[in-house]
């Protein structure tokens, strides 16, 4: 009891004046007597009876423990300092408000659940105690520490979020919060969670030092059915791809409204991903909203989210000896406007059969158009026409326009026909572009004498490459590849490449990208405004792994090709978005020193155009608007896929995985709630009370009897 | 006479439940004490010779035995008792007070019954009358025949002490048998009208009745025990008053002094003879006092 809480001061007093209105009141005749008469009796003056006196004075502590007994029993839930298991600590609370905590359990969500645990491990805590309340993610909030009330107080009014757990950093800023604190009361993390399998994934990187106490709180049962839409958006920018993949669908149907208009489309047992491509009317801005029928345990995420701007599609010539590949007829029948507006003779996704198929141009167009006979609409702005030696002359005397393929890939093959420089050098000139790959097939002279002045290289014979990594470091500032992620760039410097031309460059060209020792490995080639690239590797497995690595070689084909055709990959450039994940939003660097409005919140745009730390909390498209009320695009947020699958690891696993990261080895700190001794103090309490009123009244009637 | 002392022993009232047994065990052991020439008296029934003393009345001298013998003695004849002796027992609720023998109606009762007993044994007339009941008088008149003594303990055993104050009662039947000399003994508790007892005991004496009030009081009336507040509950009315204890002790102790002068000076000044008993005392005490007042008569 304080005085500083007056509720509980109040309480207190309540206590102590009760048992002491019951025992004057009880008081009045509390013993009989009878006697022969009442002449010789003088009753008690009425200033005798008012204050009333305490009589009996035994029975009125008896009554005041009786009471006193039942009010710290059943206050309890208000006292914590009451309960057996009651502490004075420095208590970090990570609390999970991720999306999969809004699944719904049994009629209520995981996140309730979740929340009651919280209050009810807060409520055990002395009010000297110190709590910092860690959101999981995090949000826009630092934490802070603020006393047991006032963070049941924020735990009443939280709800779950949907981003994803981020159990690894929540726990490392924990421990930081926790160092800041003296050493005078122990040190107490306490995890709130249902335990996804991908909350524990980045978790390996997080140290708990000696001291600190985990205690872990499991919401939500081991596991839940989820057949969300959980979406991952390939977007346009690097990729170009317009995939829409979803967890746990087996079959049914999606709603695809875009731009108001709504259509359904069918979804096959097994299918897990729909593609549907970005291309549009340049420069508008598409907005897509698919929706399963599905009822499970999770709505939020049967909704994604797509917003980008519409590029025009990017025909594209592939070389294609004859006779090697067989064109396959159109499967989609849903689409016949987009199937209508294409050349079904040139413009049809080409199909390899298994019997004969070249690898590197299969590599080639499904990288840049990954159609598939399931879904055949286009999933990527790249249109591959197939040029082999029957259409070679048609191609070399069809009229240049914006419709026309600019745009020539050749495969290091053998077969570089005799009309075919004569094609790239009309493409260049037309202010075209033209890829070329090695490979074995690739005759160094054959290729130096057609083609060695267009590509601005000129070739010595093949040599093995025992680099590792095999390319230089690829920087934030590379011009090609720069806009690729850290951990993409790394990976894609250290792929195994096994074979390469020695290079020389001309004049003019100049090396995008570079192996380990300073040999090319791309090599851009400007004649006017057409340009020319010559990547030193296969683009089959030859040479190298690259091109069998879908996501190592798919953005970096994008990347070169957009490059090609003079896009400008960096400005469209945007991942897919989570809801409640922080990303950083590249703007024109025009905007830098402005503020961006988007998501509810308000950030600074640093000097080159780029906004860290931007949050949406929840899904939907979001538009941003600078401080001015300049409109600057939209984004789309998702709900997180991670959080969908509803997947939870055994307790026994958490417990090594949490154990796992202690310094100290001696003895286990980590115990979930389950493990807590109940407090036995109100048990007590309200025992001895209980035996206590079952004795009052024999004590009472015998006392007033006289 | 310190021998003759008769102890109230509760054992002994239990096992012995006829009350004619106990006052008659009472009453012969008070009477192994006596001295038995008190219980000689003027009757033509001879019973026995003894020699002459000197004191003793010539008349009482038999000389026919002295002209044959030469030595003097004296004739002595049974008593024969032409004495009435009134038992007046108050039968109201305020008797109904006390634990066990200390209860004032168990021990008015046993002092009926032993005064009785000892009446007949003196070849006295005793008779009851059961006041107290709402003016309701039972009354059984005096004999000296030998099945008198059963209907007096029938009478005392089948009496409680449930009637009310409030009109002792009618005793015109009582008074008006009264032809010859008599003692009327009022047991009781005091706790009645003055006005009525004046009444009572004036019709009593104007019959030239020898009265003779036994006054019994509890040892908790004297004393009350009473600690803290106490409602308390008036035995014959309902009526109910919460007292504080050590008010009472303090207040208590000149009020019933004043009651006991009261009760006291009533009976003097009627010429009553006034005899205050605790109950928890012996019953002899109250014995001695009739045979006092008995030679006095």
């Amino acid at each position: 009891m304080t005085l500083v809480n007056v509720f509980l001061f109040s309480l207190g007093v309540l206590a102590i004046a009760a048992p002491l209105w019951v025992h004057l009141r009880l008081g009045r005749v509390k013993k009989r007597a009878v006697v022969s008469t009442l002449r010789l009796m003088r009753a008690t003056p009425q200033s005798s009876k008012s204050p009333r006196r305490f009589v009996d004075i035994p029975l009125l502590l008896l009554r005041s423990l009786i009471l006193l007994l039942l009010a710290l029993g059943f206050g309890r839930w208000l006292i914590p300092g009451l309960r057996g298991d009651h502490t004075r600590e420095y208590a970090v609370f990570v609390l999970d408000v991720s999306g999969s905590m809004q699944a719904q359990n049994g009629g209520a969500r995981v996140w309730d659940e979740a929340r009651e645990r919280s209050l009810e491990a807060l409520g055990k805590l002395d009010l000297s105690s110190r709590v910092a309340l860690v959101l999981s993610p995090a949000g826009l909030d630092r934490p802070t520490w603020i006393s047991p009330a006032e963070a049941i107080r924020r735990v009443k009014a939280l709800d779950a979020g949907y981003g994803t757990n981020r159990l690894g950093i929540s726990l490392r800023e924990g421990t930081r919060l926790l160092a800041e604190m003296p050493d005078d009361f122990p040190k107490v993390i306490h995890v709130v969670s249902d335990f996804q399998r991908s909350a524990l994934a980045g978790i390996d990187g997080t140290t708990i030092p000696a001291g600190v106490t985990l205690e872990l709180t499991k919401a939500g049962p081991e596991r839940l059915s989820n057949r969300g839409v959980a979406v991952t958006v390939a977007s346009a920018g690097i990729t170009d791809l317009g995939t829409y993949s979803f967890t746990d669908l087996a079959e049914g149907t999606l709603r695809l409204e875009e731009n108001g208009a709504a259509r359904t489309l069918t979804i096959a047992p097994g299918q897990e991903a729909v593609r549907i491509s970005h291309a549009g009317k340049k420069g508008t801005w598409i907005t897509r909203k698919m929706e399963s029928n599905e009822t499970d345990a999770i709505a939020a995420d049967n909704t994604a989210w797509d917003v980008f701007q519409a590029q025009e599609p990017i025909p594209f010539w592939l070389w294609e000896p004859e006779g090697e590949v067989v064109v396959a007829p159109s499967q989609d029948a849903s689409m016949p406007e987009q199937r209508s507006s294409r050349s079904r003779s040139k413009l049809q996704p080409a199909v390899a059969s298994p019997h004969a198929y070249d690898q590197a141009s299969y590599y080639i167009r499904r990288a840049l158009q990954p159609a598939t006979e399931e879904d055949a609409e286009a999933a990527s702005r790249y249109r591959p026409v197939l040029l082999t030696e029957g259409n070679l002359g048609t191609a070399i005397d069809q009229p240049v326009t914006a419709e026309s393929p600019g745009l020539l890939v050749l495969p290091g093959r053998k077969k570089l026909a005799g009309p075919l420089p004569a094609l790239a050098k009309r493409l260049i000139d037309h202010g075209g572009a033209v890829v070329f790959f090695a490979g074995s097939g690739l005759d160094p002279a054959t290729f130096n004498a057609g083609f060695g002045q267009v590509a601005g290289v000129t070739l010595g014979a093949a040599e093995p490459c025992k680099l590792a990594p095999a390319l230089e470091v690829i920087t934030e500032s590379n011009p090609l590849l720069g806009s690729l992620d850290g951990q993409s760039r790394h990976q894609l410097a250290k792929v195994a490449l096994t074979t390469r031309f020695p290079i020389e460059l001309k004049q003019g060209a100049i090396a995008l990208v570079s192996y380990a020792d300073g040999v090319p490995f791309i090599v851009e080639q400007r004649v006017g405004k057409g340009r020319a690239y010559f990547v030193n590797t296969s683009a089959d497995r030859e040479w190298g792994d690259w091109a069998a690595s879908a996501q190592l070689f798919v953005p970096a084909l994008h990347l070169l090709c957009a490059r090609a055709v003079g896009e400008d990959s960096a400005s469209a450039t945007r991942g897919p978005v989570m809801a409640g994940e922080p990303v950083t939003l590249q703007l024109p660097v025009a905007f830098a020193g402005k503020s961006l409005k988007a998501g509810g919140g308000t950030y600074p745009v640093d000097a080159e155009g780029r906004v860290p730390g931007v949050i949406f909390e929840k899904p939907g498209v979001n538009e941003l608007v600078m401080d001015n009320g300049a409109k600057v695009g939209w984004v789309a947020a998702n709900f997180p896929p991670g959080e969908s699958l509803l997947e939870t690891y055994p307790e026994p696993v958490v417990r090594q995985r949490l154990e796992s990261l202690r310094q100290n080895t001696g003895g286990s700190s980590v115990r979930w709630e389950s493990e807590e001794l109940g407090g036995l103090a109100w048990r007590i309490c309200l025992g001895l009370a209980a035996l206590l009123m079952m004795i009052e009244p024999i004590i009472a009637n015998r006392r007033a009897t006289v | 006479m310190k021998d003759a002392t008769i102890k109230l022993d509760e054992t002994l009232l239990e096992a012995i439940q006829d009350l004619s047994l106990t006052a008659r065990h009472l009453v012969n052991g008070f009477l192994l004490g006596q001295h038995r020439s008190a219980l000689r008296g003027i009757s033509q029934e001879f019973v026995n010779y003894r020699p002459y003393m000197p004191g003793d009345p010539l008349k009482d001298v038999d000389w026919n035995v002295w002209a044959r013998s030469d030595h003097y003695f004296v004739r002595q004849f049974r008593h024969e008792s032409n004495f009435r002796g009134y038992l007046v027992l108050d039968a109201s609720r305020s008797m109904d007070f006390g634990e066990g023998a200390t209860n004032k109606f168990v021990y008015a009762r046993l002092l009926a019954a032993c005064l009785a007993s000892l009446m007949l044994s003196q070849m006295d007339a005793p008779g009851l009358a059961i006041i107290g009941r709402g003016g309701r008088v039972d009354w059984t008149p005096p004999s000296t025949r030998t099945d008198q003594i059963d209907r007096l303990f029938h009478q005392l055993g089948t009496t409680c002490a449930d009637g009310k104050t409030t009109g002792l009662g009618d005793i015109s039947l009582l008074t008006e048998d009264c032809r010859r000399r008599s003692l009327a003994i009022w047991i009781t508790d005091g706790f009645f009208d003055p006005e009525e007892g004046r009444e009572l005991l004036l019709q009593l004496r104007l019959r030239d009745m020898d009265v003779l009030v036994f006054h019994l009081m509890h040892r908790e009336e004297i004393d009350p025990p009473f600690d803290g507040e106490v409602l308390l509950t008036d035995s014959e009315t309902g009526e109910e008053m919460i007292v504080d204890g050590k008010q009472l002790r303090r207040d208590y102790a000149p009020r019933l002094t004043a009651f006991l002068e009261e009760i006291e000076g009533l009976c003097l000044g009627l010429e009553a003879h006034y005899c205050r008993i605790i109950t928890d005392e012996p019953l002899d005490e109250a014995l001695h006092r009739y045979l006092a007042v008995r030679d006095l008569l």
